[in-house]
């Protein structure tokens, strides 16, 4: 009998051990919460006090992801074959990787022309041009510039990975030079990703955003540092953030780490471009035409 | 009796419940991914082999000059400058009291004087961190004020000494005194019987004159280098933030690149040395003094052990924080322009933005005797009419070594040290290139 009352004894201190253990174990949860839900606040605060204006939709925040390389693609015989298949076009592939085509008769590019109409007009008529997206047309060289996409994300400044479409003053595509990135390898180790508004909270701290600066563009992409020509390229998650409709920003989507955009990146295509249409073998007439087409664009 | 099973069972899931709950308490916490992966490396991954290096015996004077100006100005350095690091080692342990701030009249002039040069201006806030400085909070000093040149006085009826740190601009003297009787006997001894100096000249009449020794002696050295083993990848470990997803390869024109996307190293031919950079975003760079470089750039390489052999600190270039740091031999400076004998660090908001260091170590050393130009064949071929340089603008003169190296094949590194003078001008190092070698260039 008394040992039946010990035990009553003990399950009612364990039930109250029990229950205070619980109320611990709660509030701990909660706290954590409160300030995961005070830190999302005050990332936002900064943007009220300094009146940023971003989109009214972020993209979501994207779950892990692993790491991934390509190199420049190597065209076999058959694949030449099949790019120099195109009709008005006369095309040469250097080196097995560059592709530089003349138009036979000039594309003009209709008025008012939206930027998907662009990008239908030219993808449609290049090499794989579905993986191709429209980055921007720069007015002053009259050139439009288009990035290679991975994973359905566009690579950013790859000249290993590019379209560059060349207009004459009356705004019609006269030839075009391509190069292709092949396929991507992903390794094992995954990453998260930082979140859109910690992008943009980057920029502000790095003293690349200022107040009342609105940002017009959030995507996000892929950037390597080191283009190489020959060998694998690592390919980083990259959000492109475009402030102001002027200029665009890029951030490393692994580190929270600002990219610097290089600006030198078209003339750096246009120079390699310029090396690879003087090693083409015979061909003269092509080869002025091009030249001539290309250092016209020279900055 | 059924009552009894049933409070039995109660109890044991209570008790339970009462040590999952303890157990979640304890190991709560929220999922960390910032796990720093550098700590997950082996320490050995981290270590290139060499030693950690202090700001004090980084920073070094190029020279320490004794000059007596009673009779007829002379002036003395050290034969074997080990010894001159060795003294100065010792004086940077000598207690400096009384700091007080004069204006400055140029150098003293005093009969006997001990002068210290720098390779470089160093900010008078460095002072406290390369000497022993007595009760730091009175060491009150104007800011903005830089020092190269250093003299230490003697005064016989107290025997102390003062140190006198003056200004660049000459207008402010920083003083201080040594009240130690020992410490004064060891400077006045050498000034006295000059053991183990020999005999120093001006290169011209100037306020900061450049002194250069009359007849070095110097030796030539030849070092054999053991075979690359590890060493790209422990620096490689230390400089990238996740060295495992460091992507290595190498491309068709043999150059070994290491990259993670964001930043690359690159080690160039035969691995005797590499440059990493991480490029920053440039547009608003938060200035940072000389002290700041130096702490971060050495603690940089203190990190992985990375001074492989002796370096002094060469340059600080404020304009776009570049630390250079030279290496040394047997105390004297080693000039190679392909960065094998320089350490350069740039650095971006207190973030390494470029790194360039030689990784090579060395196996063997021998060594054969070596007849150098004297410091008169030099003078006078500086100030000869046809002489490629214009004698003011020479910024200082050095004895050094000229490193060169050859790789046989399958085999590893040789290099050699050949005794050289150089010469500053523009703030570029340049062998003087007296007429035998222009001669002797001509010829090959």
């Amino acid at each position: 009998m008394q040992w039946g009352q010990i035990k009553t004894l003990f399950i009612l201190s364990f039930l109250l051990l029990d229950i205070y253990l619980l109320v611990l174990v709660i509030q701990k949860q909660e706290d954590l919460s409160l300030l995961e839900s005070i830190a999302n606040e005050q990332e936002q605060d900064f943007l009220k006090q300094e009146e940023i204006i971003i989109p009214e939709k972020l993209p979501e925040s994207l779950p892990e992801e692993p790491l991934i390389t390509t190199q420049q693609k190597i065209f076999s015989e058959e694949e030449i074959e099949d790019i120099k298949e195109r009709d008005n076009q006369e095309i040469e592939v250097v080196n097995r990787n560059f592709i530089i085509a003349l138009l036979e008769e000039a594309v003009a590019i209709p008025e008012n022309a939206t930027s998907e109409a662009i990008a239908q007009l030219v993808t449609s008529a290049v090499y794989l041009g579905n993986e191709y997206s429209f980055d921007h047309w720069d007015q002053d060289r009259n050139i439009i510039v288009f990035f290679q996409k991975k994973n359905e994300r566009p690579v950013y400044y790859n000249q290993n990975g590019v379209i560059i479409a060349y207009l004459n003053a009356n705004n019609e595509i006269v030839a075009y030079t391509q190069s292709y990135l092949g396929e991507v390898e992903a390794s094992n180790e995954e990453k998260t990703l930082i979140k859109p508004l910690s992008a943009i909270r980057i920029l502000y701290d790095s003293n690349l955003l200022f107040a009342k600066d609105e940002v017009t563009e959030v995507e996000i992409g892929y950037h390597t540092f080191l283009p190489l020509d020959s060998g694998r390229q690592v390919l980083v998650p990259t959000w492109k953030i475009r402030i102001n409709d002027s200029h665009n920003r890029l951030v490393n989507a692994y580190e929270q780490k600002v990219i610097p955009v290089n600006d030198d990146f078209v003339n750096i295509v246009l120079y390699s471009s310029i090396d690879n249409v003087r090693a083409i073998k015979g061909k003269e007439e092509f080869k002025k035409k091009m030249l001539d087409t290309i250092t016209s664009k020279l900055q | 009796m059924k009552l009894e099973v049933i409070k039995s069972y109660t109890l044991a899931i209570l008790v339970g419940i009462s040590l999952i709950l303890s157990i979640s308490l304890w190991s709560y916490s929220p999922n960390d991914d910032l796990l720093d992966e550098e700590q997950l490396l082996d320490p050995s991954e981290l270590d290139l082999g060499g030693t950690e290096k202090t700001k004090k015996a980084i920073v070094q004077p190029s020279q320490i000059i004794f000059s007596k100006n009673k009779f007829q100005q002379s002036y003395f350095g050290f034969a074997n400058p080990n010894d001159r690091i060795k003294l100065y080692n010792d004086m940077t342990s000598w207690v400096l009291y009384n700091f007080r701030a004069v204006d400055g009249n140029g150098r003293p002039n005093n009969d006997l004087l001990v002068e210290l040069i720098y390779p470089e201006e160093l900010p008078m806030e460095i002072i406290p961190n390369l000497f022993t400085v007595n009760n730091q909070d009175n060491f009150g000093i104007q800011e903005n004020l830089s020092f190269q040149r250093v003299y230490i006085t003697f005064s016989e009826s107290t025997n102390s000494l003062t140190f006198i740190f003056l200004s660049t601009d000459g207008k402010t003297q920083l003083r201080a005194d040594v009240n130690n009787t020992q410490k004064y006997e060891v400077l006045d001894n050498y000034i006295k019987n000059l053991t183990g100096l020999e005999e120093y000249i001006k290169l011209e009449d100037r306020e900061y004159p450049v002194y250069l020794p009359i007849e070095p002696k110097m030796t030539y050295y030849t070092w054999t280098t053991y075979e690359p083993a590890n060493e790209a990848n422990i620096i490689k470990n230390a400089l990238f933030p996740y060295p495992k997803e460091v992507v290595e390869n190498r491309t068709e024109e043999n150059i070994t690149w290491y990259q993670d996307g964001t930043r690359a190293m690159q080690v160039f031919e035969h691995e005797l040395s590499l440059e990493f950079i991480d490029p920053q975003e440039e547009m608003f760079v938060d200035p940072m003094n000389t002290i700041e470089l130096l702490d971060k750039g050495i603690a940089e390489i203190n990190g992985y052990k990375g001074w492989l052999h002796d370096y002094h600190l060469e340059d600080v270039n404020r304009m776009n924080n570049l630390i250079t740091y030279q290496m040394h031999y047997k105390g004297y400076p080693v000039f190679n322009p392909d960065n094998l004998a320089t350490i350069e660090q740039r650095l971006v908001n207190n973030e390494l933005a470029e790194h360039r260091q030689p990784i090579y170590k060395i196996y063997t050393t021998a060594s054969e005797n070596y007849v150098l130009e004297t410091g008169l064949d030099v003078i006078n071929h500086l100030k000869n009419t046809n002489s490629l340089y214009n004698i003011s603008e020479i910024q200082d003169i050095r004895v050094g070594y000229r490193l060169s190296y050859h790789v046989p094949a399958d085999q590893n590194a040789y290099i050699s040290l050949t005794p050289t003078w150089y010469i500053k001008v523009n703030d570029i190092w340049q062998q003087v290139l007296l007429e035998d070698d222009i001669h002797r260039e001509e010829v090959s």
